[in-house]
């Protein structure tokens, strides 16, 4: 965005040192010129320069690393986020045209090169280019604004309850993270599971609120370090029921699907797949699959962390515990997907390096993007 | 010999390099520099030898080339094998396309050291 015209460049990337020549004769009295004889000459260059880089000019056929290789890495890397390619390929077969837009290519540069065409191209891409990223850049600082205020207030929220439950705010983020990955695994493993990325984003919101009941919960019960007598433990498990009607009797908001993910999830989150679990007894899918995942979340990280009853188990132990039924029946689906996330889960909760919301917000409104670009062709 | 009789000499219009580059020096260099290109050499022992992918490359490359100069005539003859080094034609007459690339290819080859 920011890159001024001083130190800007134009890669050429052709393995013909003519095309080289003729390029660079016709753009270097407005821009700055680097130029690569092959795709991994490209690449080096690329890794190097990328954030002088304004537009690269692309061949397809070269030897060793072609065009569509680099096109790959350079969707891999993401740079094809922030330099526009452009294909100066003669090699314009509708195959290569579709592979190449499939990879991301803003235009092409017909041939032969005809010296005021390719001028109005490159600046018209590039203007084109800067545009589109000044209309992400802008609306992502919006939404970012926006959901960081959420987010803020959501955890607040929570913490309240984390906080006279004696438990550290690594809860309800924790909840969150593995809501997230489970629910991914899910729609992965069983097609028939679809959720928008804005219903993914409410549920993981969602799950934070899970034991905002508990606030009715007496302390002395909710921090008794000692085993619960029957009636005390009745009393906690109230915080299912009473959760859900705080929430329900809100007097507004009661359509909104953020909402309802919340009463489930309250209400639920201790159902058991196989009928016995509280408040309702609720059996097999009658329970909400979204209060299903938060529920094998809740439970991974309680036996993962310290609690005034117990010490941490490992992650190998607290699966092995999982899926022998030792803390209840679970969804074997769900038990599948906590399966295929394990090592993922694991290496979240150890190096603490999620994808950051930033990050995400970035790739949705990118995705919003593209889906907008494809409708409108 | 001006550019302008070179492009006359070998048959092709010097209007439509004038028209893409506008400035006759830079049409003359990029003209020169067709003697630095070896797609024609490698393609010439690339083909008998059947290493068609590489020959194929090079006779793209070469097809490319002439299209930027505005050589149509070799252009023309550079897509027939192409097309057939493409679509792995091996057993069609390779040779015959073939020689009339090389005869276009070294009319203007032997032209281009009389520019003035």
């Amino acid at each position: 965005m920011d890159k001024s015209i001083s130190n800007s460049y134009i890669l050429i990337v052709d393995d013909n040192s003519m095309n080289r020549e003729i390029l660079s004769d016709i753009l270097s009295s407005t821009y700055n010129i680097l130029t690569a004889a092959d795709g991994e000459d490209a690449i080096d260059i690329l890794s190097k320069h990328k954030d002088e880089i304004i537009l690269v000019l692309l061949d397809l056929v070269m030897p060793k690393v072609d065009g569509f290789e680099v096109l790959r890495v350079a969707n891999k890397r993401k740079w094809s986020r922030d330099i526009p390619f452009v294909v100066i390929s003669s090699d314009v077969t509708p195959e290569n045209i579709q592979k190449a837009y499939k990879l991301g290519v803003q235009d092409f540069v017909g041939r032969p090169f005809v010296e005021a065409a390719v001028k109005e191209k490159i600046s018209s891409v590039i203007k084109a280019f800067a545009k589109q990223q000044f209309l992400i850049e802008t609306l992502y600082n919006s939404v970012i604004e926006r959901e960081k205020n959420s987010s803020m207030l959501v955890y607040m929220l929570s913490q309240m309850v984390e906080y006279r439950n004696g438990e550290s705010g690594d809860h309800v983020r924790h909840i969150g993270l593995i809501t997230r990955i489970l629910l991914g695994k899910l729609m992965e493993i069983d097609k028939s599971y679809k959720f928008t990325e804005e219903e993914v984003e409410q549920i993981v919101l969602a799950s934070a609120f899970h034991d905002i009941g508990k606030i009715a919960v007496p302390s002395e019960i909710l921090n008794k370090p000692g085993r619960l007598t029957p009636e005390e433990y009745n009393i906690m498990k109230t915080h299912t029921t009473i959760g859900f009607e705080m929430i329900d009797s809100l007097s507004e908001y009661q359509n909104e699907k953020l909402v309802s993910y919340v009463k489930d999830i309250c209400h639920y989150h201790h159902e058991k797949y196989d009928g016995r679990g509280f408040p309702c007894g609720l059996v097999g899918d009658e329970i909400p699959i979204w209060a299903q995942i938060v529920s094998v979340a809740d439970v991974y990280d309680a036996l993962t962390s310290k609690r005034c009853y117990k010490d941490a188990y490992s992650h190998e132990k607290s699966m092995n515990m999982i899926f022998n039924n030792e803390c209840g029946v679970f969804n074997p689906l769900l038990l599948k997907c906590l399966e295929a996330a394990g090592d993922e889960i694991k290496f979240r909760y150890e190096s603490d390096e999620g994808q950051t919301q930033e990050a995400r917000i970035k790739e949705r409104i990118m995705s919003l993007f593209n889906q907008m670009a494809e409708g409108s062709n | 010999m001006t550019i302008q009789e070179f492009y006359s000499e070998i048959g092709e219009s010097f209007e439509d390099m004038l028209a893409r580059f506008a400035s006759p020096e830079r049409i003359a260099k990029y003209v020169r520099m067709f003697l630095l290109d070896d797609s024609f050499s490698q393609l010439s022992t690339s083909l008998p030898a059947k290493d068609y992918q590489l020959a194929f490359r090079m006779v793209h490359t070469l097809k490319g080339v002439s299209a930027n100069l505005g050589f149509m005539k070799l252009f023309d003859k550079s897509v027939v094998l192409t097309e057939l080094l493409r679509n792995e034609q091996y057993d069609a007459d390779l040779m015959t396309p073939f020689n009339e690339i090389k005869e276009q290819y070294e009319k203007i080859v032997s032209l281009i050291p009389q520019l003035s």
